[in-house]
C-alpha cells in the first residue's frame, strides 16, 4: 500500500469507526504482525476496531474503494497463522463486538457477537444448567468468531462434537460488503446448509459479525479420571482399548513427560515428574451410566500397565485437573521461550507410531517436542520448544514440522484437526486433495470471494488478488529472525 | 419446569429409530439431525446423525408429571424395540432428579422412587 492510499484509507477509516479505533503507528501494528503461530509474521498496514456489523460494512467498502485486502482477527490465537495479513492491507479486529445479545434457555440458543471471548459465553450461563461445548484449549482467551473461522475443537470435541455441530447460524458481511445471515435459532432448517460452508472457511468468504449457537445441557454426572503409565506406549495402547469398546468418552485427553514437566512446575498438582504418559479421562451422563462406564475404562487403563488410576473425587480435583490440561500450552513458557504447536490427525490405532515418529523426529532435528492432544481424536499436537531469534533452529522447527504432518498423511490422517490451514500448511493442500478437489474449492471461494480480496493467501495455494504473489512456502512473509 | 436426561446404551441408526418409534404407533418427523416425536411435541432426540457423538433426547415441560406422560410412550417404544435405555426427569428449581422411566437400566439410588 503506498504512503498515499495509506494516509486517504486512515482517515475513511477513522470517519466510520472513530479516530480511537483505527491503528497505524508502526510500532502499535507490530502486535498484529502474528498469531499463535509465531513462525510467519507480516504486520498489516492498519488496524480497526469496528464495534457494529454497520461499520464492519464500510470498512470493507472502503478497503474495496481503494483496492486493499483486508483480513478479520479474532483474539490472535490461531496456531496456523490464520490471521497473517498476508499482503499487507487492512486487519480488521472484532474483538469489540463481544456482546451476548440474546441467551434463549428454553429453545437453546444464544446469539453472541464474533468477538465474544468463548468461556465468557460459559460463565454468562452458569446457574442456566445448560453450557456451549465447544471448549477449546485456549477457551479463556479465543474469540467465538475466531472458533467459527476455524471450526475449533476441544477436549470435548470426542463426545459432543466441534463448533460446526454448535453453531445454528451465522451473520457475514461478505467481501463486497454485503450482509447476508445464515440460519438461525432453529435447527434442521431447508435448503443448503450454508452455515456449515461458513464454519471452518478461516475468514475467506466474509467477515462473521453475529453468531447463534445452540447451548447443551449440562450432565446430570460426570466421573473424571486420571491414568499414570512408565510409556507413551502403553498409554496410547489403552485409549486405543477404550475406544475400541466402544465406550465414548466426554473427554480423552494425553499428556506426555514434557508437559507434565511443565505443568507441575506451573500448578504443582502432584504430576508424577518420571511418568511416560498421563490419561485424562472423563465421562458424562447419567449417574447410572457414568458409573458403569468410569469402572470399565479404569479396568481398560489396568489392562496396559498403569502405575496408578485414581479419580478426581471432589470438584476442586476436577476443577484443578481440566485447568492444568488447559492451561497446558501456557505452563510450556517454562520450558522455552517459543513454540510451535503442530496439529495433525491419525487414525486412534496409530498413534503409537506417530508419538514414536515424533520423538525420533525431535531428535533427528536436535528439537524438544513435547506433546499434549486429544488423544481419543487421534488428533496430536507435538509441540516444537525452539529460540524463534536463533535462524538455525526457525528452519529446523519448519523442516521437522513438514515432517511430522507428512508422516501424519501416510498414516492415513489429515494435517489438521482443529486449527485450520492457515498459512502454515498451504502447502499441503494439493497433498491432501487431487487437483479437482483443490479446484472445486477455489470454485467455491470465489463465489463468495471473487476478487479474493477477503484474507488472501489462506488455505488454498493459489489463492490470492491481483497484485499479490501467491504464497510460497519459502517466503509467505516475514519469517521470524531470517 | 422439568426436564428430562436420557441415555440409551447403544443407539441405533437414525433410520432404524425413526422405523421403530413409527411402529410403535406414534408420529414422527426425521430431520437432517434430529427425530422429533410429533404426538409429545417435546420429546426430540437431537444431534442424530453424521459426525455429531452420541444423540441427546431432549424435552421439558412445565411440570414433571406432565413430562413423564409425554416421555412414557416413547420409553415404552423403545422397550418394545429392545433398547436398554434410562430417562431421569428433573426439576428444575431444585435440580433434583424426580422421577424415571426406564428398560433394564434400574439405579440403586433411585431405586425407591
Amino acid at each position: 500500500m503506498t504512503a498515499e492510499v495509506a494516509t486517504s484509507l486512515v482517515e475513511t477509516l477513522s470517519e466510520i469507526v472513530g479516530a480511537d479505533a483505527v491503528l497505524h503507528d508502526p510500532a502499535e501494528l507490530m502486535v498484529y504482525e502474528c498469531d499463535g503461530y509465531i513462525v510467519e509474521k507480516k504486520t498489516p498496514d492498519v488496524v480497526v476496531f469496528p464495534q457494529t456489523t454497520e461499520q464492519v460494512v464500510g470498512v470493507v467498502r472502503a478497503c474495496n474503494a481503494a483496492g486493499v485486502p483486508f483480513v478479520p482477527r479474532g483474539a490472535g490465537t490461531s496456531l496456523s497463522g490464520g490471521t497473517v495479513p498476508v499482503g499487507g492491507g487492512v486487519m480488521i479486529v472484532l474483538t469489540r463486538m463481544r456482546e451476548i445479545h440474546e441467551v434463549n434457555v428454553r429453545d437453546r440458543y444464544a446469539v453472541v457477537g464474533p468477538g465474544l471471548v468463548n468461556v465468557k459465553l460459559t460463565q454468562r450461563l452458569k446457574g442456566t444448567g445448560y453450557h456451549y461445548a465447544p471448549d477449546p484449549s485456549s477457551q479463556g482467551a479465543c474469540t467465538v468468531g475466531g472458533n467459527v473461522a476455524t471450526n475449533s475443537g476441544g477436549p470435548h470435541t470426542l463426545k459432543y462434537g466441534v463448533t460446526v455441530n454448535h453453531v445454528l447460524g451465522v451473520e457475514v458481511v461478505m467481501p463486497d460488503g454485503e450482509v447476508v445471515r445464515t440460519g438461525g435459532p432453529c435447527e434442521d432448517g431447508p435448503g443448503y446448509g450454508l452455515t456449515g460452508l461458513f464454519v471452518g472457511m478461516e475468514g475467506t468468504f466474509g467477515v462473521v459479525t453475529k453468531v447463534w449457537v445452540r447451548l447443551t445441557r449440562d450432565p446430570v454426572a460426570y466421573r473424571t479420571m486420571m491414568a499414570v503409565f512408565d510409556t507413551v506406549r502403553d498409554a496410547t495402547e489403552a485409549i486405543s482399548s477404550i475406544i475400541g469398546a466402544g465406550i465414548v468418552p466426554a473427554a480423552l485427553e494425553m499428556m506426555d513427560q514434557g508437559i507434565i514437566e511443565a505443568l507441575e512446575a506451573a500448578f504443582s498438582y502432584g504430576f508424577p515428574l518420571d511418568a511416560g504418559g498421563v490419561l485424562l479421562i472423563e465421562v458424562d451422563g447419567l449417574e447410572v451410566g457414568v458409573e458403569e462406564e468410569a469402572r470399565r475404562i479404569e479396568a481398560l487403563c489396568r489392562d496396559h500397565r498403569p502405575r496408578d488410576v485414581q479419580r478426581a473425587t471432589t470438584d476442586e480435583e476436577r476443577r484443578l485437573l481440566w485447568k492444568c490440561r488447559k492451561q497446558a500450552f501456557a505452563a510450556i513458557g517454562r520450558l522455552s521461550p517459543s513454540f510451535c504447536t503442530q496439529d495433525g490427525v491419525v487414525p486412534r490405532t496409530k498413534l503409537p507410531e506417530i508419538l514414536e515418529f515424533v520423538q525420533v523426529t525431535g531428535e533427528k532435528h536436535g528439537l524438544r517436542i513435547v506433546n499434549v492432544f486429544h488423544a481419543g481424536d487421534g488428533n496430536i499436537h507435538p509441540i516444537l520448544l525452539f529460540d524463534e531469534r536463533d535462524e538455525e533452529q526457525t528452519k529446523r522447527v519448519i523442516e521437522a514440522g513438514d515432517e511430522i504432518l507428512s508422516k501424519c498423511i501416510e498414516l492415513g490422517g489429515s494435517v489438521t484437526g482443529e486449527h485450520g490451514i492457515g498459512v502454515e500448511k498451504i502447502s499441503f493442500m494439493d497433498r491432501l486433495f487431487t487437483p479437482t478437489d483443490v479446484e472445486v474449492m477455489g470454485d467455491v471461494r470465489s463465489t463468495f470471494n471473487p476478487d479474493g480480496n477477503c484474507s488472501p493467501n489462506k488455505i488454498l495455494p493459489t489463492a490470492g488478488p491481483g497484485g499479490l504473489e501467491p504464497v510460497e512456502r519459502d517466503k509467505p512473509g516475514r519469517r521470524a529472525a531470517m | 419446569m422439568a426436564w428430562i436426561a436420557g441415555e440409551l446404551e447403544s443407539w441405533p441408526s437414525k433410520d432404524e429409530m425413526t422405523q421403530l418409534l413409527s411402529a410403535a404407533g406414534l408420529r414422527v418427523t426425521a430431520g437432517q439431525y434430529a427425530i422429533r416425536v410429533c404426538d409429545h411435541s417435546e420429546v426430540v432426540f437431537r444431534e442424530y446423525g453424521g459426525d455429531l457423538g452420541q444423540p441427546v433426547i431432549s424435552a421439558d415441560a412445565d411440570s414433571v408429571e406432565e413430562l413423564l406422560s409425554r416421555a412414557e410412550p416413547v420409553s415404552r417404544a423403545l422397550a418394545a424395540a429392545g433398547l436398554r435405555h434410562r430417562f431421569e426427569f428433573y426439576d428444575d428449581s431444585s435440580g433434583r432428579i424426580r422421577g424415571y422411566l426406564h428398560h433394564d437400566w434400574p439405579n440403586e439410588s433411585t431405586a425407591d422412587m
